[in-house]
């Protein structure tokens, strides 16, 4: 008769399940907290923006020349631009397009990418060889060049400047990906896997490609940041959106001008740029060191 | 009267843990001869490293070590100041660990890891410590020693990295080595000639060693003396033959009845129910109580000290009685 | 004569390096498996034993030999036949939680085999999932918990528990218990020989561990780089081993019996290289009985053959008759004497 085993965590080094661990990691870590508070503040700001400001219309474009560039006063918190437009509601409206541009191109790399890399890093061989040739391929475009390329072929504006900025991100996932694909091929679950006799495919999809989320959501926390700003600059030279919609690298472009005498113009979208990008590699930071995060030995 | 080369009485290290603090070792005591070879066996969560960490204060933070007396060859330990502190860990106590591959570090050779020892703590000059490098490494039985002094770690055998890990061990001629699970990682044939160097080292220098294990046989074979550890503490200590042939304890007994000898083949292997304790929820009394088959009502509600029976140590109410009631065990 | 599970003949895996000759991690094997037993194979890091197991299950290919299970040559078979086959195998790993997906609950672990193989689903797979959870003895809670919440040995039940979901006729066990505390390891071991019995199963048994190998084995073979040196009934082979190496490895193992006698053999340096093996005997450079017999010519030049020892036993040694008259089984003084009791 064997001893029942009764279930339960009775054990010494106990972790428990991914999601709610991570969260009470990330709970405790000051930085990361930080970073998903402006994260935060900025998403809020940017889907809420309509309720958050009674300037709605002119963050959306409606000139109110009477008032062009006045500085930041009790009615109109950051002063506003050459059309008299009110600049926080330009810069809550504006947070749309980088947010949105950000998502796009972060998700379009991963969703190519990630894949692809793990394939190539799974398989090895001339699968690994072919897949890793069309990555490198892909590696060599300068984004801003693509970008200028790809604005010819489609009019400027917000889908060519994220189609663009995809093509030229998608590589860095391949090959994060297939790094850690690599190494869990050899590790016992996966090997576990192989001895059952589960087709490849399905060994991807359900053992590899969720082994490597860690990594990757970090990366592509980082990357939300570095969109934002290659975007806005995108944007600052006239190739992503376009006017009247709102955006922080166009405000910033059209700051320039009345830098001078009008510092409020460009500083405030400049500086939102930087702050919304140090949140997310706050976070970012802090999820990866969140996903790092072990409990420490109690007793051996 | 004997002198003692370690006392350690009420050893404890305790972790803090949001809401309080957990002790990973509540009270251990035991002493060690000089020259003499203890034991101490455990398994996993029995507390047993931490204590072999504690005695060179390695024990990393947020743990904390704290102990009535932790007396190495008349030196209080726990209030050494850090260049002594310094002084003491390697020249007179050493310790080796299980994985040599992790232990030695990878971008130096052999020698001039070796050196580093010994220019730490000997007044020798340069090519007096090449000449004792060599002599370290002869002595620990490893051939060719001056050509093993320019390989690297990764060049070497498993029980060749044991062995170079036991000679800078042994460098700054410590009078105490600890070991902790120094052969698990080994094959059996190489952990043979390990012990047996161990054994060689302790006829030959005087070396008292503390040998960490959670292997019975290996204690068995190599150990002069043994102390059980469940759950931070002490439950039964004394020599190897008493302890291991005829077990006050009842974790002992269940432990030694549960260990695959090959003696009974293909029956069933007397099994302790329930689980190993967890550090931070043990519940009153005797730590041992809720696996224990003789538990009664006293085990739950008072935790046993150690006492002498029967020519060693135990930390049971029952076998306490029964010494005090004359019978033979 | 109950037909063998498992039939290895000449089994070959050889390792290219860039240079020199190539490496033979096994180096021709000849196993039978007869149902509802267990053969164990022993021996020290290097010995192939992991690799033999490996090319067993269909891990590695080999390079040449044959592996007849269930009426087929495993070896050349590709795709759906290849996974077919695989169905009737189980495996079970050293390192219960590695073997285990950390992503994965246990419910979707144990029915990873089932739906790769069989039609079962929905309720039908749900009720083969508990049972085969409480054949283990594991509680329902369980099947609700990812691997990194289980303990040692409940992981390994769980990986036992998929490895027996498909009813497989072979189950190859790679040091199931090395991992795990001794009081886990005796309900893992009494575990596997219950299933055993109940289920009939046919165990390879890979492991360094002597008392394991004795205590579960019905057949042992010892193997040291990439051959098999022994072969003979597991409760004879502690008392009547006839090659050199066993008996330094029974002598080797540490053991809290009283009533062992073997003479202590402590072998000499490690284990050779699998790049540079000796010439001759593999195992001369370390054999005692050779540095005892006067160091034999025939021992350098001649490889011995697997053959018959006597009393059923299969030996590779040109003197393994000096072995059994007695030259290992005198008990003998303790080489370090201890110092008085204080």
């Amino acid at each position: 008769m064997i001893d029942p085993v009764v279930s339960g965590s009775a054990v010494v080094s106990a972790r428990r399940p991914p999601l709610p661990r991570l969260l009470r990691a990330l709970g405790r870590d000051r930085s990361g907290l930080l970073g998903l508070a402006i994260v935060g503040v900025a998403i809020i700001g940017a889907v809420g923006a309509g309720w958050l400001t009674p300037y709605a219309d002119q963050g959306l474009g409606a000139p109110n020349v009477i008032e062009k560039l006045r500085p930041p006063s009790a009615a109109h918190l950051l002063g506003t631009d050459e059309l008299g437009r009110d600049l926080l509601a330009r810069i809550l409206f504006g947070g749309r397009a980088s947010l949105a541009m950000a998502l796009a191109v972060v998700f379009m790399g991963v969703a190519i990418g990630v894949p692809t890399g793990a394939a190539a890093g799974y398989f090895g061989g001339w699968v690994d060889e072919l897949l890793m040739r069309v990555t490198d391929i892909f590696l060599a475009f300068p984004p801003l060049l693509l970008a200028i390329v790809v604005a010819t072929a489609l009019g400027p504006g917000f889908a060519s400047a994220t189609v663009a900025l995809g093509i030229t991100w998608w590589p860095w996932y391949a090959r994060l990906a297939r790094s850690q694909a690599a190494s869990l091929r050899d590790r016992p679950f996966v090997e576990a896997a192989r001895v059952i006799g589960v087709r490849a495919p399905t060994i991807l999809g359900r053992h590899v490609i969720p082994n490597l989320a860690g990594p990757i959501v970090v990366q592509a926390t980082l990357d939300l940041s570095a969109v934002i700003l290659v975007g806005s600059g995108l944007s600052f030279l006239g190739l992503g959106v376009q006017p009247p919609t709102p955006d922080w690298g166009t405000m910033v472009n059209a700051g320039r001008i009345y830098f001078l005498g009008f510092p409020w113009y460009a500083t405030f979208p400049g500086l939102t740029i930087v702050l919304v990008s140090v949140g997310f590699v706050l976070l970012g930071d802090g999820l990866r060191r969140a996903f790092e995060l072990r409990p420490s030995d109690l007793a051996r | 009267m004997n002198d003692a080369l370690l006392e350690v009485d009420e050893l404890r290290v305790a972790f803090a843990h949001h809401g309080g603090a957990v002790e990973a070792v509540r009270g251990a005591s035991f002493r060690l001869g000089r020259g003499e070879i203890l034991g101490l066996v455990g398994e996993t969560g029995s507390g047993k490293t931490l204590t072999g960490l504690a005695l060179l204060r390695l024990v990393p933070p947020p743990g904390r070590v704290t102990a009535r007396r932790l007396v190495f060859d008349g030196l209080e330990l726990l209030s050494l100041a850090p260049a002594a502190l310094r002084a003491t860990r390697g020249a007179r106590i050493s310790m080796i660990f299980q994985d040599p591959a992790t232990s030695l570090n990878p971008v130096f050779t052999v020698g001039a890891q070796l050196d580093a020892v010994l220019a730490a703590h000997t007044r020798l000059g340069r090519r007096e410590r090449c000449v004792r490098a060599v002599e370290r490494l002869a002595e620990v039985g490893l051939p060719d020693p001056e050509r093993i002094l320019r390989l690297y770690p990764h060049q070497l055998s498993g029980g060749m990295q044991q062995r170079v890990m036991i000679a800078l061990a042994l460098a700054g001629d410590p009078e105490l080595l600890v070991a902790d699970e120094p052969t698990t990682a080994l094959d059996v044939t190489i952990q043979a000639q390990i012990l047996d160097l161990l054994r060689r080292l302790r006829a030959e220098r005087g070396l008292s060693i503390i040998l960490i294990s959670h292997h019975l046989g290996v204690v068995s074979q190599t150990c002069d003396r043994v102390a059980l550890m469940y759950a931070g503490s002490i439950v039964e200590e004394g020599p190897v033959s008493r302890v291991l042939g005829a077990p006050s304890h009842p974790y002992t007994r269940s432990l030694l009845g549960s260990i695959v000898t090959g003696q009974r083949r293909k029956q069933p292997l007397a099994v302790l129910p329930g689980f190993g304790p967890a550090p931070g929820s043990l519940p009153p009394g005797c730590a041992f109580a809720p696996r224990c088959p003789v538990a009664i009502e006293r085990c739950r509600i008072e935790t046993p000290r150690l006492v002498a029976v029967n020519g060693r140590s135990v930390a049971c109410w029952l076998a306490e009685t029964d010494a005090s009631n004359g019978s033979a065990q | 004569m109950t037909e063998p599970v498992l039939r290895v003949t000449g089994l070959v895996k050889e390792y290219r390096s860039g240079r020199g000759a190539p490496v033979r991690a096994v180096a021709g094997v000849d196993l039978t498996v007869v149902r509802a037993s267990t053969l164990a194979v022993v021996g020290e890091s290097g010995c192939g034993k992991t690799t033999l197991a490996r090319c067993v299950i269909g891990a590695v290919a080999p390079t040449a030999g044959r592996i007849e299970f269930a009426g087929r040559d495993l070896v050349g078979l590709r795709g759906a036949a290849l996974r077919a086959v695989r169905a009737r195998f189980g495996f079970v790993q050293q390192n219960p939680t590695a073997a285990l997906d950390p992503m994965l609950r246990v419910r979707e672990i144990v029915a990873e085999p089932l739906r790769t193989h069989s039609p079962l689903r929905g309720r039908a797979l749900e009720m083969r999932i508990r049972e085969l959870i409480d054949l283990v003895s594991l509680r329902p809670e369980v099947l609700e918990q990812r691997p990194p919440e289980l303990s040692g040995g409940q992981a390994q039940r769980v990986a036992i528990a998929r490895a027996i979901a498909l009813g497989p006729e072979l189950i190859v066990l790679d040091e199931p218990t090395s991992a795990l505390d001794l009081s886990v390891q005796a309900q893992i071991l009494n575990l596997l020989l219950d299933l055993q019995r109940r289920l009939s199963l046919t165990y390879v048994l890979i492991s360094h561990d002597l008392d394991v190998v004795e205590h579960l084995g019905d057949e042992v073979a010892v193997m040291y780089l990439g051959r098999i040196v022994e072969r003979a009934d597991a409760g004879a082979m502690r008392t009547e081993a006839r090659h050199p190496y066993t008996v330094a490895l029974f002598s080797a193992t540490p053991s809290v019996r009283a009533d062992t006698h073997l003479e202590r053999i402590v072998l000499r340096g490690d284990v050779p290289s699998p790049a540079r093996i000796p010439t001759g005997c593999p195992f001369r450079s370390r054999c005692w009985l050779w540095e005892r017999l006067g160091r034999p010519a025939v021992c350098a030049e001649r490889e011995p053959d697997l053959n018959e020892g006597g009393n059923g036993h299969l030996v590779a040694c040109h003197f393994a008759d000096r072995v059994a008259s007695g030259v290992a089984l005198s008990p003998a003084p303790d080489p370090e004497p201890r110092p008085p009791a204080q």
